[in-house]
C-alpha cells in the first residue's frame, strides 16, 4: 500500500498554497505540522479530490487516483477541520447514513464498535443537536473511521477535546493505524509526538523539515536552555532569544530559551522536544 | 449626543451588513414591484357623469338625518353639519380630468402586506439580535448599555422602517410606472375625486398629493407595528412564538378593519392600525368618531392613533429593557402515560436518509404544513367569496343550463326587457318623475336593483355564446364559476414557494451543514447521491402537489360542482384560445401540466442550488431567475419571445392557450432540452468533486 504524492502544487490567485509537494506515504501515521495558512488543509483537500491541483500527480499503488474514481473514494476516510453533523439525526443514524454513503454492507456491528471506541455508546440514540463540541468532534472522527478506510485523513482531530478524551482519541488512532495511511493535520505538537511515524513541517506550502518526531526533536539538541531569573529580566531575554516558556515562581521566573550559545551563566541545558524544534523552524 | 450618533451608526451598520436582511428586503421589494406591475390595470379613471348628483345626494342625506336622529351629546349635529359644509364647498361641475396610473397606485393594497412583513422582520432583527448572540450581558455592563441602548434601538428601528416605507412605495410606483401608468404626468394635478374609488372624498386634493400623503400616513403605522413586533420578539425567548404573536396582531387589526367595513362601525373602522394605512380609508368619504360629543374626522384619528401607539410600544420596550424582562412562555408538555421507548436505529438506504433530512427538519415540516393550510384557506376564501351579482348570474345560468343561445333567445329578450323597465322605473323614482307604462314601478325598480348586475354578467356570456354560434362553435349555457375559480385561484403560488424552499433546502443542506466535503469523499457521495436527492425531491414534491391539488380542488368541487364537463372550453371567458377542448379534459390536462411545471421548478432550483453556497441565496437566485423574465416578457407581443418565460412553462393554462400554435411545440422542445441540462448540472459538479462556493459578499 503506497500513496505517492509527486510534485503537487496549488495556488489561490497569486498566493501559493502548496508548492511542489513530494512524498511517498506507506502505512503509519503522518503528522502535518505548520502554522495557519501553511497548506495543510489544502494538501488534505487535494488528496481527497475535493480540490483540483494545479500540477503534479498522486498515485495509489501506481494508479492515478483521478482515474481510479469510486475505487479510490472507497479507500478514503476524511474528517474535515470544521466537521458538520446533521442536527436532526441521532449519532447512530448519522453513522448509518455515512456507512450507506461509503457502501458498507452490514454496518451495525462496526457502528457499535466505533461508538464504543469514541465513548459515545451511551448517547447513540440522542440527536446530535444536543451534543457538546467535544462529542461532535468524536462523532466526526467516528464517521471518518467507519468502513475501515485504507487512507485516513484527519484535520485537527483533537480540537476541543478535554485531556482525557484527547489521550483516548490519540490511542484509538494509533491502534487503528497499523494497516492504514493516516494523515493528521494539527497545531498541537504533543498530540502526535508519540504516535506519528513521520512529522512533516509545512511552511508556506513547502516541506520545511520532515522525519521521525524523535529525530526531528534531536535537531534542537544543544539549543534548549532553562534559566532562572528575576521578573524584571524577562523582557531583556525575550529581546535577545526565542523564549519558549515563561513560568512565574514567586519573585523569580523560570524561562525555557532556545539558543545555540549559552544565554546566561546560570542557564542549564534541557532535553529537546518536538515542540522546541517546531519553534526553531517556524518562529524565525 | 455624539455617543448616541455613533451607536446609532453601528446599529444601522449591523442591519445593512446582514445578508439575510438585505436578501429578504430585496426579494419582498421585487415581489411588491412585480405584484404592482401584474395587478395594475391602467385605465383612465374619469369622473363619472353622476358625480354632481352623488355629492348632492350625500348632502341631502345628511340634511335629512340632521334633525331626524337622536342627538344626546351634539355629535350628530356636528357630524352632519360638517358633512354639509365640506361637501357644499366642493366644485361639482368641473370637466373630468385624465388621471393615469395614480388611481392604480392608490388602490394597490398588496404593498401593505409586503411592507408590514418586511418591517416586522427587520424590527425583530434589530431588537432580538443581542439576545440571540448572547451579547446582552456584555451590553448591560457598559455605560450606554441600558437607557442609551434602548433609545438607539428604537431610533434605528424607526429609521429603518421609514426607509422601508419609502422604498416599498417607490417599488409600487415603479411597478405601476413599468406598466405604462405614468405616461401622462400632467394627471398628477387632477382632483382626487376624478378617481372612482375616491368620488366621495371630502377634501379638494390632487392625486399626486394624495399619493404623497398616503406614504406619510404609512410611516407611523409601520413604526408602531415594528415597535410592537420588535418588542414582542424581545419579550419572548422563542422567536417562533414572537413571530406568531406579531402576525396575530397584524391579522387582528386587518380583520377588525375588514369586518367594520362590512358593519360600517365608524369607531372600529378607524381605530385600528390597518385603517391608517389604506388610502381609501383616509381620503374616502367623510367619517367622524364620536369623542365625548366632538366629531373628530377619521383622517385625524388615523394619524393620531399610530403616534400614540408608537409612544406606548416604545415605552413598553424601554421598561422591559431596563428591567431585563424576558418572559419565557413554555408550552405545557403532555404527560403521556407510556414513556416512549428509545428505538435503536437500523441501517437504511440513502433514499430513506434524504427523506429523513426533510421530514426531521421542523422548518421543512412547518413549511409543508403551512403550504397545505394556506392552500385550504385560499380555496375556502375563493369559495366563500360569492358576491351577490354572481349568485344572480348563477341563477340565470342554471335557468338555461345545457341549452344553446339560439334556443333561449326569446326568454332572454323578455328578461332583458324586464330589467330595462326596472331601470326606467328606478331612474324615475330617483329623480321624482313618474312612469305610466309600468304597473308597479316600485316593484320593477326593486327587481332592477336586485338583478341588473347579475344580468349584466349573463349578458356578456350570452353575447359571447351568440358570437361563437356565428363562428360555428356552439356551446351550451353553463355556470362556470367552479371551473373559473379552479383555473384562477392563484393558490399555486404557495405550492411554488414551498417547492422552491424544499428543493433549495435539500440541495444546499450538505453545504450549509459543512458536510459536503465528507460526502464527496465517500464512494456514493459523488455519483449516486445527486440522483437519490432528485428522487427524494420528486417524491416529496409530487406528494405535496397531489395533496395540495386535492385540498384546493375539493372545496370548489363540493361547492360548485364541475357541471357539464363535456362542454367546450369556449364556455369559460378568458380560455377561448385553449384549443376548444372539453372542460373535463382541460382540467385533467391542467393537473398534468402543472405537475410538469412543479417538476421543472424543482430541477431548476436544484440546478441553481448546486452552484450556490447557502439556501437563502439559492432561493433568492431562483426567485430572481423566475421573476425577471416573467416581469419582462409578460406583455411581449411576440409569442415566440413570450415562450422564454419560465412562468409560462409552469402555468398549465398559459401553455394550453398556445396549444394549437407552433409555440407549444417550441416550449415542449425547450423543455426537452432544459430538463436534462438542469438534471446534469448538479451531477456534473458533484462528479468533478468541485464544490463551488458562491456567496453574496
Amino acid at each position: 500500500m503506497e500513496l505517492k504524492i509527486n510534485n503537487v502544487s496549488k495556488s489561490y490567485k497569486q498566493n501559493k498554497a502548496l508548492s511542489g509537494f513530494t512524498m511517498t506515504l506507506t502505512p503509519g501515521i503522518y503528522a502535518l505540522l505548520g502554522p495557519n495558512g501553511s497548506g495543510k488543509s489544502t494538501l488534505m483537500n487535494i488528496i481527497t479530490e475535493n480540490l483540483k491541483r494545479d500540477s503534479g500527480e498522486i498515485t495509489y499503488d501506481g494508479k492515478d487516483i483521478l482515474k481510479m474514481g469510486e475505487e479510490y473514494l472507497g479507500l478514503l476516510g476524511y474528517m474535515p477541520q470544521y466537521p458538520g453533523i446533521y442536527p436532526q439525526f441521532t449519532a447512530e443514524e448519522y453513522l448509518y447514513y455515512i456507512a450507506a454513503l461509503k457502501g458498507v454492507g452490514d454496518p451495525a456491528e462496526q457502528v457499535t464498535e466505533i461508538l464504543c471506541a469514541v465513548e459515545l455508546d451511551d448517547v447513540r440514540s440522542m440527536k446530535t443537536s444536543t451534543f457538546s463540541g467535544g462529542m461532535k468532534q468524536r462523532l466526526a472522527l467516528a464517521q471518518a473511521v467507519i468502513g475501515d478506510p485504507k487512507i485516513l485523513l484527519l484535520d485537527e482531530p483533537t480540537a476541543g477535546l478535554d485531556p482525557k478524551q484527547r489521550i483516548a482519541v490519540r490511542n484509538y488512532i494509533s491502534k487503528i493505524s497499523l494497516d492504514k495511511i493516516v494523515i493528521i493535520a494539527t497545531h498541537v505538537v504533543s498530540d502526535i509526538e508519540y504516535i506519528a511515524k513521520t512529522a512533516i513541517f509545512l511552511k508556506k506550502g513547502v516541506i520545511a523539515d520532515c522525519g521521525a518526531p524523535s529525530e526531528l526533536a534531536k535537531k534542537a539538541a544543544g539549543g534548549v536552555w532553562s534559566i532562572r531569573c528575576g521578573a524584571d529580566e524577562v523582557t531583556a531575554y525575550q529581546n535577545r532569544y526565542k523564549v519558549i516558556n515563561i513560568q512565574s515562581d514567586g519573585a523569580d521566573v523560570n524561562l525555557r530559551v532556545l539558543s545555540y550559545t549559552k544565554p546566561a551563566d546560570n542557564a542549564k541545558p534541557e532535553a529537546p522536544t518536538l515542540e522546541d524544534e517546531y519553534i526553531r523552524v517556524f518562529v524565525n | 449626543m455624539q455617543d448616541f450618533g455613533q451607536n446609532l451608526k453601528f446599529e444601522l451598520l449591523k442591519l445593512l451588513r446582514n445578508r439575510l436582511i438585505i436578501i429578504v428586503s430585496v426579494v419582498l421589494l421585487t415581489a411588491n414591484m412585480v405584484a404592482a406591475y401584474r395587478l395594475c390595470d391602467v385605465e383612465n379613471d374619469a369622473k363619472t357623469e353622476y358625480y354632481a348628483q352623488g355629492v348632492a345626494a350625500v348632502i341631502k342625506d345628511a340634511e335629512s338625518r340632521y334633525g331626524a336622529e337622536e342627538d344626546k351629546d351634539g355629535f350628530t349635529a356636528r357630524y352632519y353639519g360638517m358633512i354639509v359644509d365640506k361637501y357644499s364647498a366642493l366644485v361639482t361641475d368641473k370637466e373630468p380630468e385624465t388621471v393615469t396610473g395614480f388611481g392604480q397606485y392608490l388602490s394597490y393594497i398588496y404593498v401593505d402586506m409586503f411592507l408590514l412583513s418586511c418591517c416586522a422582520f427587520c424590527a425583530a432583527f434589530v431588537f432580538r439580535r443581542e439576545k440571540e448572540t448572547g451579547e446582552m450581558q456584555t451590553l448591560y455592563a457598559y455605560k450606554y448599555g441600558r437607557r442609551g441602548y434602548a433609545a438607539v434601538k428604537l431610533t434605528a428601528c424607526a429609521i429603518t422602517t421609514t426607509a422601508l416605507v419609502l422604498l416599498f412605495c417607490l417599488s409600487s410606483f415603479a411597478g405601476v410606472f413599468a406598466r405604462g401608468g405614468f405616461v401622462d404626468f400632467t394627471g398628477g394635478g387632477a382632483r382626487l375625486q376624478n378617481l372612482k374609488a375616491f368620488i366621495y372624498a371630502p377634501n379638494e386634493i390632487s392625486v399626486l398629493s394624495a399619493a404623497f400623503v398616503s406614504v406619510l400616513y404609512k410611516i407611523p403605522v409601520c413604526i408602531a407595528l415594528a415597535f410592537f413586533a420588535g418588542g414582542v420578539s424581545y419579550l419572548f425567548n422563542s422567536g417562533a412564538l414572537a413571530a406568531a404573536v406579531s402576525a396575530l396582531f397584524m391579522y387582528g387589526s386587518y380583520m377588525l378593519n375588514n369586518k367594520s367595513y362590512i358593519n360600517k362601525n365608524a369607531f372600529l373602522r378607524n381605530c385600528n392600525l390597518f385603517a391608517s394605512i389604506r388610502p381609501s380609508n383616509i381620503f374616502g368619504e367623510l367619517r367622524c368618531i364620536d369623542v365625548f360629543g366632538l366629531a373628530i374626522p377619521a383622517y385625524v384619528v388615523n394619524i393620531v392613533l399610530p403616534l400614540l401607539l408608537i409612544v406606548f410600544f416604545g415605552a413598553v420596550f424601554f421598561a422591559l429593557h431596563l428591567n431585563r424582562a424576558s418572559v419565557t412562555i413554555k408550552l405545557p408538555k403532555l404527560k403521556l402515560k407510556r414513556k416512549r421507548k428509545i428505538r435503536q436505529a437500523k441501517p437504511h438506504g440513502l433514499y430513506a436518509y434524504e427523506f429523513r433530512k426533510i421530514f426531521k427538519s421542523k422548518l421543512c415540516v412547518a413549511v409543508i404544513a403551512l403550504t397545505l393550510i394556506a392552500g385550504a384557506i385560499v380555496s375556502v376564501i375563493s369559495v366563500r367569496a360569492f358576491p351577490y351579482p354572481e349568485q344572480v348570474y348563477k341563477k340565470y345560468c342554471e335557468r338555461w343550463q345545457g341549452r344553446y343561445c339560439y334556443e333561449i333567445e326569446d326568454e332572454y329578450n323578455t328578461e332583458a326587457q324586464k330589467i330595462n323597465d326596472g331601470f326606467r322605473a328606478y331612474s324615475a323614482i330617483r329623480f321624482g318623475q313618474t312612469v305610466d307604462d309600468i304597473d308597479d314601478p316600485m316593484q320593477a325598480a326593486d327587481y332592477y336593483i336586485a338583478n341588473f348586475e347579475g344580468f349584466g354578467l349573463f349578458r356578456e356570456k350570452y353575447e359571447r355564446l351568440t358570437e361563437l354560434h356565428e363562428q360555428g362553435k356552439d356551446t351550451p349555457v353553463l355556470f362556470e364559476g367552479g371551473y373559473r375559480r379552479f383555473f384562477e385561484s392563484g393558490a399555486d403560488i404557495f405550492l411554488i414557494l414551498s417547492a422552491v424552499f424544499l428543493c433549495t433546502y435539500l440541495s444546499t443542506y450538505d453545504r450549509v451543514n459543512n458536510t459536503e466535503s465528507v460526502m464527496t469523499t465517500t464512494k456514493k457521495g459523488r455519483g449516486k447521491l445527486p440522483w437519490i436527492k432528485f428522487a427524494a425531491l420528486m417524491t416529496v414534491s409530487g406528494a405535496l402537489y397531489a395533496a395540495f391539488t386535492l385540498i384546493t380542488f375539493l372545496p370548489i368541487l363540493f361547492k360548485f360542482g364541475m357541471v357539464l364537463p363535456g362542454a367546450n372550453i369556449y364556455a369559460v371567458p378568458g380560455f377561448e384560445a385553449c384549443g376548444g377542448t372539453s372542460l373535463g379534459r382541460y382540467v385533467a390536462l391542467m393537473f398534468i401540466l402543472r405537475f410538469i411545471g412543479v417538476v421543472l421548478l424543482c430541477l431548476f432550483c436544484c440546478g441553481i442550488s448546486s452552484l450556490i453556497k447557502n439556501h437563502i441565496t439559492a432561493m433568492a437566485a431562483t426567485a430572481w431567475i423566475y421573476v425577471i423574465p416573467m416581469f419582462l416578457l409578460k406583455n411581449a407581443e411576440n409569442k415566440a419571445v413570450r415562450c422564454a418565460d419560465p412562468a409560462l412553462w409552469l402555468d398549465g393554462s398559459g401553455f394550453l392557450q398556445l396549444s394549437d400554435t407552433p409555440y407549444a411545440v417550441m416550449i415542449s422542445v425547450a423543455l426537452c432540452v432544459v430538463i436534462p441540462v438542469l438534471i446534469f448540472i448538479p451531477y456534473v459538479y458533484r462528479q468533478s468533486g468541485r464544490v463551488i462556493k458562491w456567496s453574496l459578499k
